[in-house]
Parts: C-alpha cells; sequence; structure tokens
C-alpha cells in the first residue's frame, strides 16, 4: 500500500546572483513513506538544507523552485498559496535547525517563544497553552521548566536551546519533521543525548522524519533509509542496512572508506578533490573529477537513479563495475 | 628557508595590495548605474574645480557696482551678487578652494587616524588605554561644535578650516583602523608571519592593513561629504574662508539676506553645485559600501 | 535595582569624561596660540579690565593654576562674562536654553514618527518604488546642507508661497510670549490656555523644525532601513517564518524589535551631530537659542561665550548618550549589568 507522506519530484532550485546562477537543486526525486526516519546526507554545499528548507517553502530570494514538485499528502506544496503554507508550518510539517541559539529571537523567553507557536496553531488559551509547555518541557528533560521558561536564549546552553526548538517543533504534534543538523556546533556529549531525544520524541507521537546531516554516524543509528546527495544530485537511496554494507555508487564508497569504522579493519582514505561550487558543476556527472572508475560516458552523460535491487537506486553508469 | 623578499613596506604598499584583491568587486562597482553616477560627478566637479581659471568668464574678485544684484542672463549665467561679481566664477573658484580644503583635511584626518587606530590595534596596552581615551574625550563633544570652539580659537583661514576638520574626524578613522587591526589580530597570521621572520612594520603593512583598507577608503569616501558639510558650515557661520574669497558656505551665507527679497540666485547657485558634489561622494561611497560590506550582501 | 546600580556607575564614569571635556575646553582658551585675553575679552575692553581679567584668570600663574581656577569657576557655574550682553555667559545660555530644546525635541520627535516606519517600510518592499522613494529621500537629505534646506525652505514657503512666518523669532512680533512655566513656548500656552500664543509659536517654530527634522530623517531611515534588512536575514527570523508564524508578528515581534536595537544607540549620535545642526537652523531663522546666541557672539569678537556655549553642548550630549546607553540596556536583554 502506498502510504508516501512525501513526494519530491524533479526539484531544481536555482539561486539567481550577481556571480551567476547558482544551482544548488537540480532535480531530484525521491519518496518519503509516513512514520520512516530518511536520511538525506552530503557535505557542505551538496543542496541538502536547501532541500529541507523547499520542503517547507522558506526558500528566499535570490533563490527559487524553477521546476519540480513537492507533494505533501497528495497537496502540492510549490504551487500552494502563502497562507495555506503558513498554516502548514510548524503545524503539520516542522523543520529543527542547526545553530539552535541563533535560531531563536534573542529579545523574547524561550517561554514566549514555545506558546506562540502554539497558540498560532491551536488557538488555545494561555494557560492551556503554559501547561502543555511545561509538559513538554519535561518530556525533553528540562527540570525547572519555570525557571527556563523565563530564560533567553543567550542564558542558555545550545543543548538546552536545541531541546526548546525541539519542543517547539513537536508540540503542534507535527506529520513531518525536518531536522538540519540538529546536533551539529553542540558538544558531543550533547549531540548524543539530542539525537536520542529526537529519535524519543519522534516515535513518541509517530511522526516521520527527514534527517539532513553530513554525519554517517548519526545516520547509521537512527535512520531507516538513506538519500545521498552531492553537488544538487542525488548518487544512492537505500536503507541504511543496505546503504552501509553495500554502497554501490563510488562517492557512497568513497564517503564510508574515509570515516574510522569500528567494523572494518581498515585506516579511513579521505577522498581526493574538494566539492564543486554550485556556479560551476562538472558537466556529466557530478562526481567524475574525483572518481576512479570515471569514464568517458561519466563526463558527459548525467546518470539516472536506476533501482539495481528492491529499494536501493543508484545513479552510476558503472554501477555494475563499481562495488 | 626563503628570504621573505621586501619592499619597503609603507602606506602605499598597503593601498596597492588591496586594490589588486578586489577584481571582482570593482568590476560590481561598475555595473552599478548609481555608482557610476557618482563617479562622472565627481570627475566633472573636479575637473571644473581644476580648470576654474580657464573656464571661468570674469575675475572672481572683480568688483563692477553698475551690474550689481541682477538675475541671471545671457552675460552672467548664474548672476551677480550684491558687489556685482560674476556669481558663475565665483562658484568655480569656490568649487576649487572647498575641493582642496576637503581633500586635505580628510586626507589629513585619515593619514593621522590610521597611524593613530593601528598603533594603538597593534601594540595594546597602553598605548591601546591611552589613545581610546584621547579619543573618548574628543568624540565626547558634538563635532561640528568642537570645530566651532577650535576655530574661533585659531583664528579664521583657509588652513584653520583644514586643520580643525580633519581633527574632528580623525577619531572615526582611528577607531576603524583599530577594530580592524585588532580583528585580524584574532586571525591569528601575525604569529605566522612573525614566525617567518616579518618585522613588526612589514607585518602592519603587509598583512594586516590591507585587509582593512575597504573599509578605511569607504570611509574616506563618506568623510569627503562631512568636509565639505563642515567646510561650507563653518564658513557659513563666519569662521572660514575670509571674503572676498570665493567659498559656498559664505556664498550662500551672503545670499541669505537678499532671500527674502526675492533675489535667490546668491545662495542658490553654490548650493547646488556644493549639493550635487556632496551627493557625488554619498553615491561611491554608497555603492562601495554596498559591495564590501559582507553584512548586506544578499 | 540592578538596573539603578548600573546607572549610578555609569554616572561616576562620567566624570572622567566631564573632566577631559573641561580640559579640552580650557586648553582651547589658555594653552593654544592665540592671546586668551584676546579670546576672552572683547577688543574694545578698557585697561582696567583686562588687569583685573588677568587676575581673575590667574593668567600670571602657572598652567596647573590657571586649571584650578577654571575648574573652580566651572563647578560655581561661572562659565565667565559676555561683553556684548553685559551678563554672565551662564544667564545668557539659561535663558536661550529652551528655545533651542523646543526645536531639537520637536525636530527628533517628527523625524522618528516619520523616519522609522519609512525605514521599516523600505526594508520590507525592497526593491520597491517606495524603498527607491525612501532612498533618495535618504541621500537627499544626506547631501542637502542644513542651512542649505533652511534657505530653501524660507525662500518656498514663506516668500513664494507665503504659507510661513518671516524667519524672524519664535512668535509674531504682537503677540506677547506665554508665561514661562517652562520657557517651551508651545508647552507654556498649552499650560496657561493661551491659545493665540500657541497658535502663534507653532506657526513660526514650523520652518525651523522641518529643516532639523529633515536632516535627522535621513539617517534615522537609512539606519533602520539597513538594520531591518540585516535582522530579516537572520537565523530566528528564519525560524519564526519557519514556524508559520503571520507576517506581521514576524515583522515586528522578530525583526522590528530587534531591528530597532542599534536604531536606539545610533539615536544618541544623530542626537549629537543635530546639535551643530541645530546651531546652522537657529543662524537662518534668527531663531533666539544658544546656537545663534554663540554665533553672534563669534560675530562680535566675544569669544567668552562661545567656550561657554562648547562646554555646556558638550556636556548636554554626554548626558544624552549616557541616558541612550541606559535605554538600550533597559532594552536589550543580552546586555548584562
Amino acid at each position: 500500500m502506498d502510504d508516501t507522506l512525501l513526494r519530491v519530484s524533479d526539484l531544481k532550485i536555482h539561486f539567481f546572483t550577481y556571480r551567476g546562477i547558482a544551482k544548488a537543486v537540480d532535480g531530484i526525486s525521491f519518496d518519503v513513506q509516513r512514520g520512516e526516519a530518511l536520511g538525506l546526507v552530503g557535505e557542505s554545499g551538496s543542496g541538502k538544507t536547501v532541500t529541507g528548507m523547499s520542503v517547507l517553502q522558506i526558500i528566499q530570494l535570490p533563490g527559487k523552485i524553477v521546476s519540480g514538485d513537492i507533494v505533501f499528502k497528495g497537496t502540492s506544496l510549490v504551487t500552494m498559496p502563502e497562507d495555506q503554507a503558513r498554516s502548514l508550518r510548524g503545524g503539520k510539517i516542522t523543520m529543527i535547525f542547526q545553530n539552535p541559539r541563533t535560531s531563536l529571537n534573542p529579545v523574547l523567553t524561550i517561554g514566549e517563544q514555545i506558546d506562540r507557536v502554539y497558540r498560532q496553531h491551536t488557538g488555545c488559551s494561555a494557560k492551556q497553552t503554559q501547561e502543555r509547555r511545561f509538559e513538554m518541557l519535561e518530556k525533553v528533560g528540562i527540570g525547572d521548566s519555570i525557571r527556563f521558561s523565563k530564560n533567553y536564549p543567550h542564558q542558555v546552553s545550545g543543548g538546552m536551546c536545541q531541546r526548546a526548538m525541539i519542543v517547539m517543533a513537536i508540540i503542534c504534534e507535527p506529520e513531518l519533521i525536518i531536522a538540519d543538523e540538529p546536533t551539529t556546533g553542540l558538544d558531543v556529549t550533547i549531540q548524543r543525548q539530542i539525537t536520542e531525544l529526537l529519535g524519543e520524541m519522534r516515535q513518541r507521537i509517530n511522526a516521520t522524519e527527514i534527517l539532513i546531516t553530513h554525519d554517517l554516524g548519526v545516520v547509521a543509528e537512527t535512520c531507516d533509509r538513506i538519500v545521498v546527495m552531492y553537488a544538487g544530485l542525488l548518487m544512492e537511496i537505500a536503507t541504511t542496512k543496505d546503504l552501509f554494507s553495500r554502497p554501490r555508487h563510488p562517492y557512497t564508497i568513497g564517503l564510508l572508506k574515509s570515516i574510522p569504522r569500528v567494523d572494518v579493519d581498515e585506516e579511513p582514505i579521505p577522498l581526493p578533490g574538494y566539492v564543486p561550487n554550485a556556479y560551476s558543476r562538472p558537466a556529466g556527472c557530478p562526481f567524475h573529477p574525483r572518481c576512479q572508475f570515471a569514464e568517458e560516458i561519466c563526463r558527459q552523460q548525467e546518470p539516472a537513479l536506476q533501482e539495481i535491487e528492491e529499494g536501493h537506486f543508484v545513479a552510476c553508469h558503472l554501477v555494475e563495475e563499481v562495488g | 628557508m626563503a628570504q621573505i623578499k621586501t619592499l619597503q613596506p609603507s602606506l602605499f604598499h598597503s593601498i596597492k595590495t588591496a586594490f589588486k584583491r578586489y577584481d571582482f568587486e570593482f568590476y560590481l562597482l561598475r555595473r552599478n548605474p548609481l555608482t557610476m553616477i557618482g563617479l562622472v560627478i565627481i570627475v566633472i566637479v573636479i575637473l571644473l574645480g581644476v580648470f576654474a581659471p580657464t573656464i571661468a568668464p570674469y575675475n572672481p574678485l572683480d568688483v563692477a557696482p553698475a551690474v550689481r544684484l541682477q538675475g541671471p542672463s545671457t552675460q552672467h549665467w548664474m548672476g551677480t551678487d550684491d558687489y556685482g561679481r560674476d556669481i558663475l566664477s565665483r562658484v568655480l573658484y569656490a568649487t576649487r578652494v572647498d575641493l582642496s580644503i576637503a581633500f586635505s583635511a580628510v586626507t589629513l584626518a585619515a593619514v593621522i587616524g590610521v597611524t593613530l587606530g593601528a598603533a594603538a590595534g597593534f601594540m595594546r596596552g597602553g598605548t591601546d588605554e591611552v589613545t581610546m581615551r584621547l579619543l573618548d574625550i574628543v568624540q565626547a563633544f558634538p563635532a561640528f561644535i568642537l570645530a566651532m570652539g577650535l576655530a574661533v580659537v585659531l583664528g579664521s583661514g583657509q588652513s584653520t578650516i583644514v586643520y580643525v576638520v580633519a581633527f574632528i574626524m580623525i577619531p572615526v578613522f582611528a577607531r576603524l583602523t583599530r577594530s580592524e587591526i585588532l580583528s585580524a589580530r584574532e586571525r591569528g597570521y601575525t604569529e605566522v608571519a612573525r614566525c617567518m621572520g616579518a618585522t613588526n612594520q612589514e607585518i602592519v603593512f603587509k598583512q594586516m592593513l590591507p585587509n582593512c583598507m575597504t573599509p578605511i577608503l569607504v570611509q574616506y569616501g563618506l568623510s569627503m561629504s562631512y568636509a565639505f558639510l563642515d567646510a561650507a558650515a563653518l564658513s557659513f557661520i563666519g569662521l572660514g574662508v575670509h571674503p572676498p574669497q570665493a567659498e559656498w558656505g559664505s556664498m550662500v551665507n551672503q545670499g541669505v539676506g537678499f532671500i527674502a527679497s526675492g533675489q535667490w540666485w546668491m545662495s542658490f547657485f553654490p548650493g547646488l553645485i556644493m549639493a550635487i558634489t556632496i551627493l557625488g561622494f554619498n553615491l561611491i561611497a554608497d555603492g562601495f559600501r554596498d559591495v564590501f560590506d559582507p553584512k548586506l550582501r544578499n | 535595582m540592578r538596573l539603578l546600580l548600573f546607572s549610578l556607575k555609569r554616572i561616576i564614569l562620567l566624570v572622567p569624561i566631564l573632566l577631559g571635556i573641561s580640559v579640552v575646553t580650557f586648553t582651547m582658551t589658555h594653552v593654544l596660540p592665540g592671546d586668551p585675553l584676546y579670546i576672552l575679552l572683547s577688543p574694545y575692553a578698557k585697561q582696567e579690565d583686562i588687569q583685573a581679567e588677568k587676575v581673575r584668570l590667574g593668567l600670571d600663574k602657572p598652567l596647573y593654576v590657571q586649571y584650578g581656577i577654571y575648574l573652580e569657576n566651572l563647578l560655581h557655574g561661572d562659565l565667565g562674562y559676555a561683553y556684548r550682553t553685559r551678563r554672565p555667559v551662564t544667564e545668557d545660555l539659561k535663558q536661550r536654553f529652551p528655545a533651542t530644546l523646543e526645536v531639537t525635541m520637536l525636530a527628533l520627535v517628527l523625524a522618528t514618527i516619520i523616519g522609522i516606519p519609512l525605514g521599516v517600510q523600505s526594508a520590507v518592499k525592497k526593491d520597491s518604488s517606495s524603498d527607491h522613494f525612501v532612498r533618495i529621500l535618504s541621500v537627499g537629505g544626506v547631501s542637502l546642507p542644513i542651512f542649505l534646506v533652511g534657505v530653501i525652505l524660507v525662500y518656498f514657503v514663506y516668500f513664494k508661497w507665503h504659507l510661513a512666518p518671516p524667519p524672524m523669532g519664535r512668535i509674531a512680533m504682537n503677540v506677547p510670549p506665554p508665561k514661562t512655566i517652562t520657557g517651551l513656548y508651545l508647552v507654556d500656552s498649552l499650560l496657561t490656555h493661551n491659545w493665540t500664543a500657541f497658535r502663534s509659536s507653532a506657526w513660526y517654530i514650523m520652518l525651523p523644525v522641518f529643516t532639523l527634522s529633515f536632516a535627522m530623517l535621513a539617517p534615522i531611515m537609512r539606519i533602520t532601513r539597513n538594520s531591518m534588512l540585516e535582522v530579516m536575514n537572520t537565523n530566528y527570523v528564519r525560524t519564526a517564518n519557519a514556524f508559520g508564524l503571520p507576517r506581521q508578528t514576524v515583522i515586528y515581534k522578530d525583526t522590528l524589535r530587534n531591528a530597532l536595537l542599534p536604531v536606539i544607540t545610533s539615536i544618541g549620535l544623530i542626537l549629537g551631530w543635530s546639535l551643530g545642526g541645530e546651531v546652522l537652523v537657529e543662524v537662518v531663522f534668527s531663531w533666539p537659542g544658544m546656537g545663534n546666541y554663540a554665533v553672534n557672539s563669534i560675530l562680535n569678537t566675544d569669544f567668552a561665550p562661545v567656550q561657554g556655549f562648547v562646554l555646556v553642548t558638550a556636556t548636554i550630549y554626554v548626558v544624552i548618550n549616557l541616558v541612550v546607553d541606559l535605554l538600550y540596556t533597559a532594552v536589550d536583554p543580552r546586555i548584562t549589568i
């Protein structure tokens, strides 16, 4: 049965600046099934954050969705009128950002900021909102929620801010949560806490999650399926198990080789070269300049995503020979 | 280890290095129509000032009582003042005077201010504290009013205006340079340069200042506008250039008394040229800022 | 409570600055080249007066003693003697202070009420026609010298269109000024229900206020606009939008609340700069304020009033900056006391 919550079809997002056109996302398609945790993985500049923001339709000029569609429960988000989109944001679809400290308004108390999201989407009274807020703060492990609510963002640590953001993101029981590098920039011990908390909360309200990150370790633990992005295009889509045990795209293979692993007895080998600039992506397969298997066809033609096994998609001309 | 090739490090060197790094930004500047208009205005005004003796139809000091208080006509495009002097010629010569006052004042302020600021930012400690307190005290005064007080004491005249206007602009350059040097220090490449054997002088002039040049140059442009305004205002209240020498502010002042009787041209034309010149510098400074200020970029 | 302690701390820190100001004004008269006697006395002063002044100022004594005398005089409110008006400078300034205050305050209020909303509008509707209008107005306001604006207004509004009175004072010659309570004609006439005086004073203060206001408008609009643009690009505004808050809320509670903070800081600077502009306005409109007093003294080679004026305005400026600082501290929760 098709339980697709979100479907992205041939999405292209370009930024029109005085330096030229930056093709941040240049034709990606994937689905998100209800209830799953999808990992959107890529290095900086791969277009993953832009993709996440486009679901919420908060891409600002000079960026534009130039073509493609994002369909949420059967309704197109791209063509949705603004006020309708606004009622979805924070309600049915929410986003958690990185750098929680800078993502909160510095002149409002944390309590105020959580409250207004809740009241906007539910219209509850002040008292009801407050009760709900205390309830949620406790669930995310905030001890003194009264005091915490009166604090300003700069008065609490990054980890605490992120907990507050998590509350904001789940307080209206959304169907889809997009988490953009929620643990980047936090202390390592806190990172673990937040990752676990997020997973726990998500399961409690039965929400679907898209986790955007560059950290393969995190997706290994928390995600059901993984989408690998590079230079605005998709390289590989697979279940977590399949991706880590049988990666088929040279980029994925290279990525996995470049991180230290406990289950494999080898030295990490970093990927040669650099991520291409969004203004000047190489022709053909975007990865070909760094790929050890690259051949003529890779330089000329952009590979399409092929389903090589059930649920395992790869965009590589030479997928048969590789791996 | 290779020897570091050294040119005699200097302010000039800093400026040259800075220019080389910003090819793209200069290209952007050229594409902005307002900035280009500003540039055209400034060039025209400078040319007018430089060639005033050649272009001016009359001697600006020639008194001709027979033709006094005449409105614009074919013989006197901008009319005559109450002494019969040709306003156009006076405006041209005034442009010379004001341009030289402004350039001298801002350059003086920039050189002194940047040096002070670099010294304070680089050497820190006592030098920094003392410099900052001194700047605090100077900036505790409303700038124009301090200029008035100083001009009164030093006696009116063109060189006084230059010194006084320069003086009130020094703190801005000093603070700007100081904060740029401080953030350059934080970036740590001074340590690297020092390890490679660079002298203090080299570090300041070859490494740090070129990076600061952009905000300093933007400030230079902005300060030109203020210099014109302050110099003209000081002359307007009688502290500046002496009549009968022509200067924008004093010409406007001379014409004020005649406005009430409808003789507008004596104040209007010098005011117009002044406003256009200042506008030109503002447009350029704005254009520079829009391109070089990272905070305002999209 | 902590704000009070902080204020006290800052007030105490004022003292060195005020001392510094007095040193500067002292230096201007006693140390810089130029005969202090010439500076402080009219060239028409009689020999006995010159001698008396010499002794009074202690000009034959070492510099630090002179400064001590100067400081002592200051603390007693003695700013010297104005030969032109034959009165102590302090009294002259006190008498003219309300006239200056009235114009400056009204101009600030007008400039803020118009400038901030226009700046906000300009940022929110960036690159629209209203944005371009605001930017042109800004550039014009910064490029046109204040005295020129005043002169233009006088020519058109008074001379050509007869919509303003002749630039000759605070109130019509045939209308007696209202009873002095604050010295501010508008306030006093309202307090005493003197409608004739109110109408007349409002009529006369109109152009000076517009002139000064126009000059203040430009920086206020521009700073508001730039601040708004900067804040609009922050992460927290993005968050507010991402959580579906209504546009108006995001503009006011998130963007404007934060954007106004740098504007508040700038108000102090703008006011300081307008103290200078006020002098020019008073000259153009023959407005009987402190600035005009100082300029007239210059023209009459009576220099003691000028130094007194410089000292007083500097002190006022320092106090204004302190108030602005305290205001900012009270409003921004990030500032720890």
